[in-house]
Formats: structure tokens, sequence, C-alpha cells
């Protein structure tokens, strides 16, 4: 028979045991949902709305100027030989303005030029770097100094002909630069 | 031996909350890692990137839950390391790869470590 001394042993050693346990996986819960939340948090609070100012390119909704009244002209006064009123000038054929252009023009980039909102033309298109920032793996500098600006030569200098570095760059995407 | 627990806790978890953070980061915010799935894998499984994404970030998650709680500590470790080895050599020789080339080798360790005494698994590892 064993002592009684080994069996209150055991015991302890089981109740220690599932303290154990259950201590660490309390605080791998707390470790799963803490991760979770500060990913979430840092998703939400990096979000940054779709300016407003993306122009879309819609049909043309010009309505054509009316052709300009003619002025009212008083009678003539009765002469024996009446002369035909000259016939007014033709009204010239209203102009239509330019259309819009289409795609996200350089002024629209250069107001878009700090840690904020970091808006950069490279080869053509726009991108929203602003999140890209902290991530970059080459120093924030590198990408605050091409906010706002075209920064296809900085790009081309540095990552030009990886297409990994460009599949990344692609999910940045905004649009076309306008021509 | 104290200290030797201490030090599997902290390895275990440090671990753990980096694949939790990159895979919530891909289940949460997967448009920024599309651009990130080789082609190779596209190849390999036939599926779009963004599902590729989202079952690596679910991946990621799970096994790191593992490890945080201390659940099969060995296998998640050795999985983990393995997929991580895998994308260190896609990534190559960057700053990037250099450090998830010691991430590699941590969690490599921690798979032949084990969890020690501090962990919710049963058996003694």
């Amino acid at each position: 028979m064993a002592p009684r001394g080994d069996f209150f042993k055991c015991s302890c050693d089981i109740l220690k045991e599932m303290k154990n346990r259950i201590l660490s996986i309390v605080i791998g819960i707390i470790l799963i949902i803490g991760i979770g939340g500060l990913v979430f948090w840092q998703k939400n609070a990096g979000f940054i709305l779709p300016p407003a100012d993306i122009p879309t390119v819609e049909p043309g909704t010009n309505t054509p100027t009316p052709a300009p009244t003619p002025a009212s002209v008083p009678a003539p006064t009765p002469v024996p030989t009446p002369t035909p009123a000259p016939a007014p000038a033709p009204a010239p054929a209203p102009v239509p303005p330019p259309p819009p252009p289409s795609g996200i023009t350089s002024a629209q980039v250069a107001a878009h030029n700090s840690r904020q909102s970091c808006w950069s033309t490279i080869n053509g298109n726009v991108y929203d770097l602003t999140s890209w920032i902290p991530q970059h793996p080459g120093c924030e500098q590198n990408i605050l100094r091409i906010c706002g600006i075209d920064g296809s030569s900085a790009y081309n200098g540095q990552h030009g002909g990886s297409r990994k570095i460009a599949a990344i760059l692609y999910g940045f995407k905004m649009g076309v630069a306008a021509q | 031996m104290r200290r030797t627990q201490t030090g599997l806790l902290i390895l275990r978890l440090g671990l753990a909350a980096v694949f939790l953070w990159f895979g919530f980061s891909q289940l949460l915010d997967g448009i920024h890692w599309v651009g990130l799935v080789p082609e190779w894998a596209v190849n390999l499984v036939h599926l779009p990137p963004a599902m590729i994404v989202l079952g690596n970030g679910l991946f990621e998650v799970v096994l790191g839950g593992l490890l945080a709680i201390g659940f099969w500590v060995r296998i998640s470790a050795l999985l983990l390391g393995l997929h991580l080895a895998l994308i260190t050599v896609d990534i190559g020789l960057s700053a990037i790869g250099v450090r998830d080339f010691g991430l590699v080798a941590a969690t490599i360790a921690l798979a032949l470590l084990g969890k020690g005494k501090n962990g919710a698994s049963e058996r003694e590892e």
C-alpha cells in the first residue's frame, strides 16, 4: 500500500500540471485575441477613404450654348424705296469645350504629397503609397521623397526590372495618369 | 532549469505573435499580399492568388494559435518553419530575407526543443 504522503504528492503534481496547462491556454488565447485586435485596429486606423476628387470619366453632358437672339430692330422709317434689311450674319457654331482629361492629373497627384496622403505617378500609373511608407524595407524617406510627383525615375533606378516589386506596387494602383 | 523554461516560453510566445500577426494581416487585409504570391504557387495549386493569401493566412493563424496555447508545439513549429523557409528562399538575399532566415532558425529550434513544461499539451516534450 502506497504511503499517504505519495498520494497527496501526486495530487499536488496533477493540480500543478492542470494549473500550468490552463494558464498556458489562457495566455495563448489572450495573445491570439490581442494580435488579431492589433491587426484589425491597425488596418482600420490606416484606412483612407477614396478621395472625392478622383475624376470619373463621364459622358459629355455639355449642352450647346443657345444661339444669340437677334437684338430687336426698330421698324425702319418708311422710305419710297425701301431697302431690304441686311440679313443678319449667321451665328457661329458653338465650340464644344474640350473633354475633361481622363485619368488622374498631375495637379491632383501633387495635392497628395505628405505622409498622411502620398500619391505618386510611376510609369504612367498613379499609386497611393500612404500605407506603404512604414512598410518600405528601404527607409521611409525613399517613399516620402516621391510623394506628389512623378517617381518613375527613382523607382526604375532602384527597382527597375523586378517583377516581384512590380507585383507589390500593383496592389497600390489607383488609376492611370492623365496624358 | 527555470530560466530554460522561461526562455522556451518567451521563444514560443514570441514566434506565435509573429505568425499570428502575419496570418491575421493576410486574412483581414489580403489585397496588399496578393502581389507577393509567387507564380509557381499559383501554378501549383491552380487557385487565384487571393485565395492562396486567405489559405496562407488561415494556416498561419491556426498554427500560430497552436503555438500560442502550447498545443502540438513541435509539429506546429516544424510546419511553420518549413513554410517560412520556402518564403525566405523565394524572397532571396535581402533585408527581409535575412530577417526571415532568423525566424526560420528560431522556429526550427523551437520544433527541436519543444514547449518544455509551459504548454497545454499533456505530453512532456
